[in-house]
């Protein structure tokens, strides 16, 4: 132990001034977050996310520092030859990045914590709010950090280990919503309600924001720190594994390479397959090539272009029939029968033209023409409302169509067309649905016999 | 004792593949100054790497005393190693690399470290990136010998200095190993550092170990023959027809000087149907025996 406090000095003079900087920072940041926030400053507040994200950036230079010998060759030969094992020298390693950078995150977060509660006349609720908002900064931090040290114990060079831990923070951060939304909720015709299990969405940096409520946010902050914990943790298994003589490559593991390359490839597209496929094809090459090509540098050759260009290839079409099949699936099945109803005293919904069809060309016209239904019975009982409720479920389950619009429509972002009906008795949830032309009037007749109304309708729908 | 047994390395990137080290195997005793010899990418500074625990060789061991040295702290705590690089350590002032090694070597020595430093001179609080080439590797040196261990191993330890701090280093390690019984492994390209500090010394070539041997025996694998035949110049086909194991052939006029692989007496019985009237043969130094191993490989790989 003695030993590895020892070492940790030693490797906290060699990054002084990073150190330092970080620090102050982390501090001045968090500080004028907090002031912001509780004199309702708004420059404050943007000041001092500014100051974090720089903090953040340092803590990437900071874990490259301290895996130095993962990238230089020379520090290698240095720290690798001193009479540690591998262990010793990751478990060095940690504490000076625990002491170092995320210990002096959690002293300003407390003294921020405490000024907070001090000055201020905030109430139970607020004060859980306001520990939780203090915590973000910290749990990000966990992310960057365990995000750069994934990248500095697969990569070779000190390049690579900077930029990787960027861009994989934005991969890590991007990928699963994306991929949910576009392949998942789109599809599935649900536009509100349909969330992601928090376990996949927590991890990143935009995403401990999404829940706001107190419990949420707690849950949310945990399950992050947990899961960066995890991943520092199996970086350790892969720096074990880590060979001396892949220093100075740029990627230690080629299943790294790929999986990035891959996960590369897979954001770009999906974020532009939400304009235009072919744009989002032609974006994702680039980046592909760029990447490519700075990682190869010197060792290119032809065999590697084409192999290359052949993974892009694959890529593509394992992408397009992941699309295709969350297409034809109408999201993976999510959408299937997942009405779901808190409240089935006032149910509502409407019928509505957004997207016309005329020969097969899809325009938008701002919803022309509209037709409210309601349910609205305070004397009846409760299993008869949640009765009707069920058979009017089935009914569209049973009667739209999956998909009025071409994979290559769906493909280049366009919504579902023709007449989209969308029931809803919770404000939080949300599923519109594709009816054909013919079968609108039989929809109206079978809300008519179920008791529905029409309700404030703007103009009404007139049926084929 | 460090043995080295059955030693192969590759490096591999992307597709390509380079042989480092083809199956070397060869031990250093204790007590003794031992010097790595080859050319440049022989395998010299990639074995020192393997020895001191920094690589995994693709197969084979290495044992420091009986112990494997990969990932075996204990193992390592009795060699350092000072790689070709200084700059690794130009944060530093010689003050806090003293501080920062003496954490990892329970046996460094404060006592070494100061009568080094009284030899050399260098100031204790200045970091290193203000010294120049030699002065860094002069720090480096007197680190390496205070840290005390049983076997040290210098990476072209005489590069960047100047001939009087060359000699000053030389007799630094010198003495160390006299007071200590410390055992020193040294790789350079200068062979009259080898010949004058090393007891014993090995020769890679392309990752392939030559030879491996005690420099104060006869190089009895090889033997340089000076010969005259008065009045008749000896060509160098007819030399080579009667044997291959020749190079560094030579002739003046009457006299004629070549290295032959093999005994003197072997020597002896196939050059006598030339009837030489003055047939010498003369140890051969490190230098020439050097030369020779890098022909005879150059000869063979041509063929």
């Amino acid at each position: 132990m003695n030993r590895t406090l020892k070492t940790v000095r030693a490797n906290l003079i060699l990054q002084k001034k990073l150190f330092i900087i970080h620090s102050i920072l982390s501090a001045v940041g968090l500080g004028m977050t907090v002031l912001g926030i509780l004199a309702d400053i708004s420059p404050f507040i943007g000041i001092g996310c500014l100051l974090f994200a720089i903090a953040y950036f340092m803590s990437v230079l900071a874990v490259k520092n301290t895996f130095c010998d993962m990238s230089d060759s020379r520090l290698c030969d240095m720290i690798q030859s001193l009479p540690m094992s591998a262990k010793q020298r990751y478990v060095t390693k940690l504490f000076t990045l625990l002491l170092g950078y995320i210990l002096p995150f959690c002293f300003s977060t407390l003294i921020c914590l405490i000024v907070a509660i001090l000055e201020s006349s905030i109430g139970d609720d607020e004060t859980a709010q306001i520990t939780a908002s203090l915590f973000l900064p910290f749990v990000l931090e966990l992310f960057a950090v365990s995000v750069a040290i994934l990248s500095n114990t697969c990569c070779g060079r000190s390049a690579e280990c900077v930029y990787f831990s960027v861009i994989l923070a934005g991969l890590f951060s991007a990928a699963p919503k994306l991929f949910f939304k576009n392949n998942i909720a789109r599809p599935s015709g649900i536009t509100r309600g349909l969330k992601l299990p928090s376990i996949f969405t927590c991890w990143g940096v935009p995403n401990v924001f999404d829940d706001l409520s107190n419990f949420d946010l707690v849950m949310n902050i945990v399950v992050n720190m947990l899961i960066s914990c995890l991943v520092i943790f199996l970086c350790w298994f892969l720096y074990k594994k880590r060979d001396a003589k892949t220093v100075g490559h740029a990627i230690a593991f080629d299943l790294f390479k790929y999986i990035v390359l891959f996960m590369c490839t897979a954001v770009i597209f999906e974020w532009g397959a939400m304009g235009s496929a072919m744009a989002a094809i032609l974006v994702a090459a680039i980046f592909y090539t760029i990447i490519s090509i700075v990682i190869s540098r010197k060792n290119r050759s032809m065999r590697g272009f084409i192999f290359s260009l052949g993974f892009f290839a694959a890529t593509i079409a394992f992408l397009f029939a992941f699309k295709y099949a969350g297409y034809v699936s109408e999201g993976f099945g999510v959408g299937r029968n997942s009405f779901i109803f808190t409240d089935t005293s006032n149910i509502g919904g409407r019928i509505s033209v957004t997207l016309y069809s005329k020969n097969g060309d899809y325009y938008n016209e701002s919803t022309p023409y509209y037709y409210y239904f309601h349910l609205q019975d305070e004397n009846a009982q409760q299993n008869e409302l949640n009765k009707k409720m069920k058979t009017l479920c089935e009914y569209l389950d049973k009667n739209h169509i999956p998909s009025d619009i071409s994979f290559f429509d769906y493909l280049n972002g366009d919504d579902y067309g023709r007449y989209n009906v969308s029931v809803s008795a919770d404000w939080r949830y949300n599923r519109t649905l594709t009816f054909p032309a013919d079968k609108m009037s039989q929809l109206a007749s079978f809300l008519e016999e179920q008791g529905f109304s029409e309700k404030e309708s703007d103009s009404l729908l007139t049926f084929p | 004792m460090i043995e080295i047994k059955n030693i192969s390395l590759k490096f591999k990137e992307g597709k390509n593949e380079t042989l480092a080290l083809n199956d070397v195997s060869f031990d250093i005793p204790e007590c003794c100054s031992y010097g790595f010899m080859g050319s440049n990418g022989a395998g010299k500074s990639t074995l020192m790497r393997i020895i001191s625990g920094v690589y995994k060789a693709d197969s084979g061991t290495v044992f420091i005393d009986g112990e494997d040295v990969f990932d075996n702290p204990a193992a390592k705590s009795k060699i350092f190693f000072v790689n070709d690089e200084t700059v690794q350590f130009t944060h530093y002032t010689l003050s806090e690399l003293k501080e920062y090694y003496s954490v990892f070597y329970p046996t460094f020595s404060d006592e070494i470290f100061l009568s080094m430093n009284n030899v050399f001179k260098l100031p204790l609080n200045r970091r290193l990136d203000t010294f120049s080439k030699g002065m860094k590797r002069q720090a480096i040196v007197i680190i390496g010998l205070a840290c005390n261990t049983k076997y040290i191993m210098f990476d072209e330890a005489f590069d960047g200095l100047d001939p009087s701090a060359k000699l000053y280093v030389r007799k630094a390690i010198a003495e160390h190993m006299s007071d200590t019984g410390a055992t020193v492994i040294i790789s350079s390209h200068s062979l009259a550092e080898i010949n004058e500090l090393c007891d014993c010394a090995m020769f890679l070539y392309g990752g392939k170990l030559l030879f491996a041997r005690n420099l104060s025996d006869n190089y009895s694998g090889m033997c340089k023959i000076q010969a005259v035949k008065l009045g008749e110049e000896i060509t160098r086909e007819a030399v080579f027809a009667v044997s291959d194991a020749i190079s560094s052939f030579n002739t003046v006029g009457s006299v004629t000087t070549f290295t032959f692989k093999g005994t003197p007496e072997k020597a002896r019985e196939l050059f006598a149907p030339f009837k030489w009237e003055v047939f010498d043969i003369i140890p051969v130094n490190l230098e020439e025996l050097f030369v020779n191993e890098m022909e005879m490989m150059r000869n063979e790989q041509n063929s």
